[in-house]
């Protein structure tokens, strides 16, 4: 569950106008807050020697199953610090990490809903991650490297928008 | 497949279907608040009597526009289908949610065009349907088509219907408007199903509302006059004053008439059977009315009278008041003032440049004293101290009479009279200051231009002007008229023709002498000691031979005291060293 903020967005706006040192420093210390998640989501993929050989990318390949490359796999898992549009509930996410590259999809939560399906369990015989999380965030990858953070990355952005928002503040402040 | 994102912080911004949402409720409310005030909800007297005002308003008109279409509709030839192109506006006012009041309109445009009223009931159809979908007013589209009809297309190729004009010209006033159908079919209907059409359905409801509730009122009043119409009202109202006014009239000529007759002159009415009970019935009621008039009227002048010496009262209090409130605000503006005036005076006592130069002048001096190498210098000293003060002392005087304050000008005065004694001490000088008395008449306003002291001035100009020159021996040369008078004659002093004798002199009488050494110095010598004056016109001891001391490197003498010659050789040929053997 992400934590809700009111203002983010506003804010953003306000320190683009008037503080651009500010504007320019927030993205930056939530990245810094959010890398470690992405770092060590990407130690949690396997490599190409670790997964089954029939869903490496060969050549004349002929089926739709997305094939698993590990460098494209790794290269999917990212993070974002830029306010996204609403979704359909009218939330607008202020920081994100993801895992957005289908091979990588499906080596984290493989066996989520069919843990007794051959592919996961062959993949599970040659190469095992633990699942971490609960519920729809429990994973191999991103959502176990989430887990393990244990809402330190969340508590950096807060304390780095909540910052922002002080320093705005005060240096909009008149003086006498 | 589901993107697998993880949302670390997130703000609720609202999605747009919200946004919508939250519009259509704002208009909603507004709406309904509009139904609720034109319904009189608020169920205020005032609104209410303006609910009622504008429902008769709206009735008339909503009387006054039927009228008008039927008159219409006669004029063409359509009278027999007033009652019908009724029943349709009002049909197409509750489906569309379209008001009658431009229905009708409308409608009788086209009908006075086409002569035809299912013509008119078919183009105002299509009217509403172009007007639902373009956007523009239900008039205008009725006047183009009506345009149309007569065979003016301009302002319907205006109207922007996707219509080309060889279309216009080429096609018959029939397949246009049978494609202007096909093109805006089901639009009218459309826009009356969206939630504006419900409002604006409501709205019509309320309007008609108010025109039923209008047509009560008017028939209510018409009531009144117990007929069907206003008019009537109007007329047996106007009918009802005139018989009271005769009635009055009649009562006033009949008193004139009884008095009249010899026998009744002094007839009491009263006594009359009947007709006399009655009106001596009327009396007493009269006359008790008339009793109660006049105590209700003394009950009232005395209330009045009571509320006037009340209003007086509040009216004193509350003018003294306001002087009170005057008061302290100009003893607050005062204090403001003076407190102003002592922050003024402290400014003007930290950036008063004469004490701040005068103090500065004294550090000054008190730091030369620490430097002094003999006792003219210290004299030097001490005298420029001395005046120092004394420019102090006059400028605290100048402080204290322009204050006014005549202990302050005492004292300033008794301190500047002391500094003086020391100065002329100082400079074996008798200075006086005025007296005190003379320092507090300056105090008093005085003529810009003062002749007597004018004339004091000039007298004393002309006095120093006739002063005879004392000392003119000396400088016999300078002043034309001073080399004949005599010179001074002190015992023990002979008259000075060098510079021996004028030491000579000034010994006698005590003096010092001193003298610029070589080391520009100047020494005090003894009187002994005589000096000359050399051709070159310069003072010269003759017991001061300096000796000249060269500091040489060891070697030849003679070589050392050739380069000297030359050094002292090349001063001359330079202009830089003269006299001597050179």
């Amino acid at each position: 569950m992400p934590a809700s903020v009111k203002g983010a967005v506003a804010l953003r706006k306000s320190l683009r106008q008037f503080s651009p040192d500010l504007a320019k420093g927030l993205p930056k210390e939530v990245a810094a807050a959010l890398k470690p998640i992405t770092k060590t989501a990407r130690g949690y993929l396997p490599d190409n020697s670790q997964v089954l050989s029939g869903w490496l990318t060969r050549d004349n390949s002929q089926g739709r199953f997305p094939s698993y490359d590990a460098k494209i796999a790794k290269a999917g898992i990212g993070y974002k610090t830029t306010p996204s549009k609403p979704n359909r509930r009218g939330f607008r996410s202020l920081a994100r990490v993801f895992n957005k590259s289908a091979a990588g999809a499906i080596y984290e939560t493989m066996g989520r809903k069919t843990p007794n399906s051959p592919f996961v369990q062959n993949q599970m015989s040659k190469y095992g991650g633990q699942m971490k999380g609960s519920d729809k965030m429990q994973g191999r990858a991103l959502f176990r490297a989430y887990d393990e953070n244990n809402g330190k990355a969340r508590d950096a952005v807060l304390a780095a928008i909540k910052s922002a928002a002080t320093k705005l503040n005060q240096r909009s402040t008149v003086r006498g | 497949m589901a993107d697998i994102i993880i949302d670390i912080a997130s703000e609720f911004t609202g999605a747009k279907a919200f946004k919508q949402a939250d519009s259509a409720t704002n208009n909603l409310m507004k709406n309904v608040k509009k139904l609720a005030k034109t319904l009189g909800v608020a169920y205020g007297s005032q609104q209410i009597l303006a609910f009622g005002k504008a429902s008769v308003k709206a009735a008339a008109a909503d009387q006054k526009a039927q009228q008008q279409l039927a008159l219409a509709l006669k004029n063409v030839g359509l009278g027999r289908d007033a009652a019908n192109s009724e029943a349709y506006i009002q049909r197409l006012q509750s489906e569309f949610g379209i008001v009658d009041d431009l229905l009708r309109p409308a409608y009788q445009t086209l009908a006075v065009a086409t002569r035809d009223s299912v013509e008119a009931q078919r183009l105002l159809n299509l009217s509403l349907d172009i007007s639902a979908s373009t956007g523009k007013d239900l008039g205008s589209v009725t006047a183009a088509l009506s345009k149309a009809y007569l065979g003016n297309n301009t302002a319907l190729s205006k109207l922007g219907v996707g219509i080309s004009k060889a279309d216009l010209k080429a096609k018959s006033f029939g397949d246009i408007t049978n494609e202007l159908t096909k093109t805006f079919a089901g639009s009218a209907t459309a826009a009356a199903s969206t939630f504006q059409g419900s409002i604006d359905k409501l709205g019509v409801a309320s309007a008609n509302v108010k025109e039923i509730i209008g047509t009560g009122l008017i028939d209510a009043l018409t009531g009144l006059g117990k007929d069907t119409s206003i008019a009537d009202l109007a007329s047996n109202m106007e009918k009802t004053a005139t018989y009271l006014a005769d009635v009055i009239r009649g009562v006033g000529v009949l008193a004139g008439e009884l008095k009249k007759v010899p026998v009744l002159g002094n007839l009491n009415v009263g006594m009359i059977p009947i007709i006399g009970s009655y009106i001596e019935l009327l009396r007493k009621a009269g006359t008790q009315t008339g009793a109660l008039t006049a105590a209700d009227n003394a009950h009232l002048k005395s209330l009045q009278d009571s509320f006037k010496v009340t209003t007086k009262t509040v009216d004193s209090a509350k003018t003294l008041n306001k002087l009170s409130a005057q008061q302290i605000k100009d003893l607050k503006l005062k204090a403001a003032l003076e407190k102003a005036n002592l922050a003024l005076g402290r400014g003007g006592n930290i950036f008063d440049m004469d004490a701040i130069q005068l103090n500065a002048a004294l550090l000054n001096q008190a730091q030369q004293l620490g430097n002094v190498t003999n006792a003219a210098q210290l004299l030097a000293i001490t005298n420029d101290i001395a005046r120092l003060k004394v420019k102090q002392d006059i400028l605290a005087l100048e402080a204290a009479i322009a204050s006014g304050d005549q202990k302050a000008i005492e004292a300033a005065t008794a301190k500047l009279n002391a500094d003086l004694a020391i100065l002329g001490t100082l400079q074996q000088q008798n200075v006086k200051l005025l007296d005190i008395k003379s320092i507090l008449d300056t105090l008093l306003p005085k003529d810009l231009i003062n002749l007597q002291n004018l004339k004091d001035a000039i007298a004393l100009l002309g006095q120093i002007a006739t002063m005879p020159l004392t000392n003119g021996g000396a400088g016999g040369g300078g002043g034309g008229g001073g080399g004949g008078a005599a010179a001074p004659s002190i015992a023990g002093l002979v008259p000075a023709t060098t510079i021996a004798e004028t030491n000579a002199n000034v010994a006698s009488l005590g003096g010092l002498i001193s003298s610029i050494g070589s080391n520009l110095i100047e020494t005090t010598l003894l009187p002994a000691v005589v000096t000359t004056l050399q051709p070159n016109g310069k003072e010269l001891n003759s017991s001061f031979a300096p000796n000249i001391t060269i500091n040489t490197g060891i070697g030849d003498p003679n070589a050392i005291a050739e380069a000297i010659t030359q050094v002292i050789q090349d001063a001359v040929d330079r202009g830089t060293l003269r006299g001597g053997a050179y």
